[in-house]
């Protein structure tokens, strides 16, 4: 298989995904949040990202840096969400494993509610997780990969649960990363007797470039996606970070990132983020912010190890 | 906000570990200027005119393609290395069809001029290093040599196991010039020198000059007979620049090179071989053939491994290096360069042109004391006369010499033990052997002026060595010594068999004999067990602090030692060490910009090379003319300058050395 079959194939599947029928109001909120604190800080244009926490953007990453992942973020008061990435290799693939949950108060019963509006909190205590697991494979310079999911949610009118899937590839291309997913295709799985978990199935392609240097001790990084849902509503996001390298080993990271966040699940969210770094061998703490409108800001803190 | 991005450049500097230099003695040491001879490194009287050789088809460098003077045919190196499919992309060309491509400074006149190769060694195959050694190819033209700089750069990158090939391709430029020089017509007809040729390598290309000069002898390629050598060049020396050693091995064996002579320098800084390799090859070069060859190995002070390329550069790390090396300790690159132009002009003056003049340069760097670059230098030297009484590479007894008839003795030594030259790097070595000398003279006890005689190292020779080695008013004594941090504890007080004598008869009176008990003299007993108790707390204690000390605080004084002769008719004449070289103790360099890195990274801190002595036998007769040279009996290293210390000792012989080392002059 060629590299244009497969981002054709990719494309026909999301043209071909079916829609549901009864469903929440509002994607579940635990799939439109970031997966990684870095990706927070670039905008969450991190399709071509790397590391274990690539997992929750394209699965055909999850080999290319080898480490665990954990974060954390804070919405005011009223939400926290807590995530967990590790990857590894076996058989010749690249496994990534990754979980992610939210404690949130929800604006409507069903557990729907905007990403601005978890700082305020809703009426309706909710909790929601997410496990992943994902394969990649690389093959003639192409990376190829899935991630099963499973994401349950906690409401007040019961428990509700559904399956997804992620389809990614990456390849690389000079001396960037470029990838392209087909992410959440709605209604797959759903049984028709129960109202389902909407999910917000979006196609997004993107490119990332890191570790382009800017004279001895400085290096920069670069990353920008485009994604479009069914409805063909398009989120450009991009990300810029500039790393201080004052000696091997150790790295001071400044990173800035945009989104448009046009669509009504994005309310209230500042297209702005920001996020910064320290990394010290085996270690790297992040951290990301972005402004919610009206009701504060939020937090994301994460650690990684390799 | 403003305190947290005010924390980032605090937290940086905190990874990078303080600049930590050695004191530089060179005031002192390079004071002098002993040799009264033309500055090697000033450009000479010859105009210089540049030109290129190569096959006239380098896909990316213009010189190579349309700028040739001669043509040459590529040769098929595909017995001696492999090329990837990228690399053959890259240049247009596999391993079968390598070119000899070469930039050439050269002197106007008629020549015949001396011919002198310079290879580059690894670096990034697209930042080409050939036209790194520019300042050379001008000072050697202009003194009247045809110097090339030869391009292997299609041998670079990410390859490994090809230095047979880049020796291999320094014989075909040889051949290339032959050529040029034999053909009618041809601009270097009749101009080229080649009965005296010199080959000079930098890093892997300092290991593949000597493999240029193994293959030159050579009917066969070792690793493939089916490739047949037939070469025969008349290479008169060859010079390693910071040279790689081992990464060939013709049959699996180190490379063998005999009856050349050999020059290595070698930067203390060195971010890329950061270990003194080249005295591997150094201690590998044999002298059978009576030609009057030498070898010598410089250690340049903060000097590093690409300084000696201006291609290259200060960075041994590539191009984002200051992140991970340190670069600040280093030396400008114009005084770098000035000991490269320095030693490796005067090396061709005498290899090529018999300027004995510069001789005494590689037997100690001090005579040229105000030419040098104002650093600290080891040098080691040998010249082809040599005979070794001891290089403790042949058994496992400490008593014997190299040869029959020597015997080897120590006197209250701490230590004394023979093992294998180390290496910086961990678990490197040298590949040969020296004596591990410790001494501490101070005796045990609370009075810590207290010393014992001067502990000593003997090497006696017998009679029919002095005869059949025509020891005598020519001859000289050669060692190499390195001293080490390591301190012996102070020396046991010996046994003083007349007191234990009378202790115990007083020991056997008191139990032999019942007394009664004085109640006075009990009281005084008790008295003095408690002075004596006291006394034996107060020595614990003292021993305490001085071994804190010695911990906490590393000898730096200088250390010294006395050399002496004596004759068959028992006189002695001392030396001190220090008249002859400085005999300095270890100099800690750290490379690596992050601290711990060089800690971790490396066996240790300090590369211990030895620096060379020779003491002519005349000096000790000079000093009490009852001496003897002709008689000469032993010889003993008399550690009484400093209390305490070790050295390393190794390569200790006798040489009937040309008077032309130590004057410039035969005389």
């Amino acid at each position: 298989m060629t590299r244009h079959h497969l981002i054709a194939a990719t494309l026909v599947a999301i043209g071909f995904a079916p829609s549901a029928a009864a469903q929440q109001t509002r994607p579940a909120p635990l799939l439109l949040l970031p997966g990684s604190t870095r990706a927070m800080g670039l905008g969450n244009a991190y399709v071509a990202g790397t590391g274990a926490d690539v997992i929750f953007y394209n699965p055909a990453q999850v080999g290319e840096s080898r480490n665990t992942v954990l974060s954390t973020q804070r919405f005011g008061s009223r939400a926290s969400l807590a995530s967990l990435a590790t990857n590894t290799a076996a058989l010749g693939l690249s496994i990534g494993l990754g979980v992610q949950y939210i404690e949130y108060g929800a604006e409507q019963e069903d557990g729907s509610t905007t990403i601005g509006a978890l700082a305020r909190g809703g009426d309706f205590a909710a909790s929601s997780v997410l496990g992943l697991l994902s394969l990649s494979k690389e093959q003639n310079g192409i990376r190829i990969g899935v991630t099963a999911k499973y994401l349950a949610q906690q409401v007040a009118i019961g428990r509700q649960s559904t399956p997804s899937f992620d389809l990614g590839v990456a390849t690389d291309v000079s001396f960037l990363t470029v990838g392209l997913v087909l992410s959440d295709p709605d209604g797959v799985f759903e049984n028709g007797s129960t109202p389902a978990l909407r999910l917000p199935t979006r196609a997004t392609v993107g490119a990332m470039a890191s570790g382009l240097p800017i004279g001895a001790w400085f290096d920069a990084g670069v990353a920008a996606s485009l994604s479009t849902d069914k409805r063909g509503r398009v989120l450009p996001a991009g990300g810029l970070e500039v790393s201080y390298l004052p000696v091997s080993g150790w790295s001071f990271t400044g990173r800035v990132g945009a989104q448009a966040a046009a669509q009504p699940e994005y309310d209230g969210t500042s297209a702005l983020t920001l996020g910064a770094t320290i990394s010290a061998d085996r270690l790297a703490l992040d951290y990301a912010f972005q402004q919610l409108r009206g009701t504060g800001a939020t937090h994301r803190v994460g650690v990684r190890f390799r | 906000m403003r305190r947290l991005l005010l924390l980032v450049p605090l937290l940086g500097t905190a990874c990078v570990q303080p600049l930590r230099l050695a004191r530089n003695d060179a005031p002192t040491v390079l004071a002098h200027q002993e040799l009264q001879a033309p500055n090697p490194s000033v450009r000479g009287t010859f105009p210089v005119h540049t030109m290129f050789y190569g096959s006239g088809t380098d896909k990316h460098r213009a010189e190579y393609r349309d700028s040739v003077t001669f043509r040459t045919t590529p040769v098929d190196g595909t017995k001696l290395a492999t090329a990837t499919p990228d690399r053959k992309k890259y240049w247009g060309f596999g391993f079968d069809s390598m070119p000899v491509n070469g930039r050439v400074w050269y002197p106007e006149g008629a020549g015949p001029f001396p011919l002198v190769l310079i290879v580059h060694g690894n670096h990034s195959m697209e930042d080409y290093s050939d036209p790194g050694y520019g300042y050379l190819g001008e000072l050697f033209a202009s003194r009247g040599y045809i110097f090339a700089s030869v391009d292997e750069n299609f041998l670079n990158g990410g390859i490994s196991g090809e230095n047979d090939a880049r020796g291999w391709m320094l014989l075909q430029h040889l051949t290339a010039w032959k050529t040029f020089n034999d053909s009618v017509g041809s601009p270097f007809h009749q101009r080229v020198d080649m009965d005296n040729i010199a080959l000079i390598g930098h890093s892997r290309g300092g290991e593949a000059v000597a493999v240029a000069a193994a293959f030159n002898h050579l009917t066969h390629y070792p690793d493939n007979a089916l490739l047949r050598f037939d070469f025969g060049f008349q290479i008169k020396s060859i010079a390693a620049i910071a040279p790689v050693d081992g990464q060939y091995q013709p049959s699996s064996k180190p490379t063998p090179v005999d009856n050349i002579s050999y020059l290595v320098i070698h930067g203390s800084h060195d971010g890329d071989v950061s270990s003194f390799m080249g005295l591997r090859q150094y201690a590998r070069i044999r002298f059978t053939d009576g030609t009057p060859n030498f070898k010598a190995a410089v250690w340049m002070y903060r000097a590093n491994h690409g300084q000696w390329n201006t291609s290259w550069g200060s960075s041994d790390a590539g191009p984002r290096g200051g992140r991970v090396l340190d670069l600040r300790g280093l030396l400008p690159e114009p005084e770098q360069r000035k000991m490269a132009e320095l030693y490796l002009s005067a090396f061709a003056d005498a290899t090529l042109r018999g300027k004995s003049e510069y001789l005494p340069i590689f037997r100690d760097h001090r005579v040229m004391g105000t030419w040098l670059p104002k650093t600290m230098y080891a040098t080691r030297f040998q010249d082809a006369d040599f005979q070794a009484l001891a290089n403790f590479d042949e058994d496992v007894d400490v008593t014997t010499g190299s040869v029959s008839g020597v015997t080897l003795s120590a006197d209250s030594l701490a230590t004394w033990k023979e093992s294998v030259m180390p290496l910086r790097s961990r678990g490197g070595q040298v590949g040969r052997y020296a004596v591990w000398l410790g001494w501490n003279n101070r005796l045990a006890g609370k009075d810590t002026t207290k010393m014992g005689p001067p502990a000593a190292y003997t090497v006696t020779l017998s009679d029919s060595i002095r005869r059949a080695w025509s020891v005598g008013t020519a001859t000289a004594l050669e060692f190499s010594l390195a001293v080490t941090d390591e301190k012996p504890a102070v020396r046991a007080v010996p046994k003083d068999s007349t007191k234990a004598k009378s202790d115990s008869t007083r020991k056997a009176d008191s139990t032999g004999t019942k007394t009664a008990v004085d109640p006075k003299a009990a009281a005084t007993a008790k008295a003095l067990a408690k002075v004596k108790a006291d006394s034996v707390k107060n020595e614990a204690a003292a021993k305490a602090k001085e071994a804190k000390a010695k911990k906490s605080v590393k000898d730096s004084l200088p250390i010294d030692l006395s050399i002496e002769a004596t004759d068959a008719n028992g006189v002695q004449v001392a030396v001190l060490l220090s008249s002859y070289g400085v005999p300095r103790r270890p100099l800690e360099v750290t490379v690596y910009r992050r601290a711990g890195t060089d800690k971790s990274s490396f066996g240790s801190l300090a590369e211990l090379v030895p620096q060379s002595y020779v003491i002519r036998l005349t000096d000790f007769r000079d000093k009490d003319p009852r001496f003897d040279p002709t008689q000469l009996r032993s010889l003993r290293w008399r550690f009484d300058r400093t209390i305490a210390g070790t050295v390393i000792l190794t390569d200790i012989g006798l040489s009937n050395i040309a008077p032309t080392y130590f004057t410039g002059r035969p005389e």
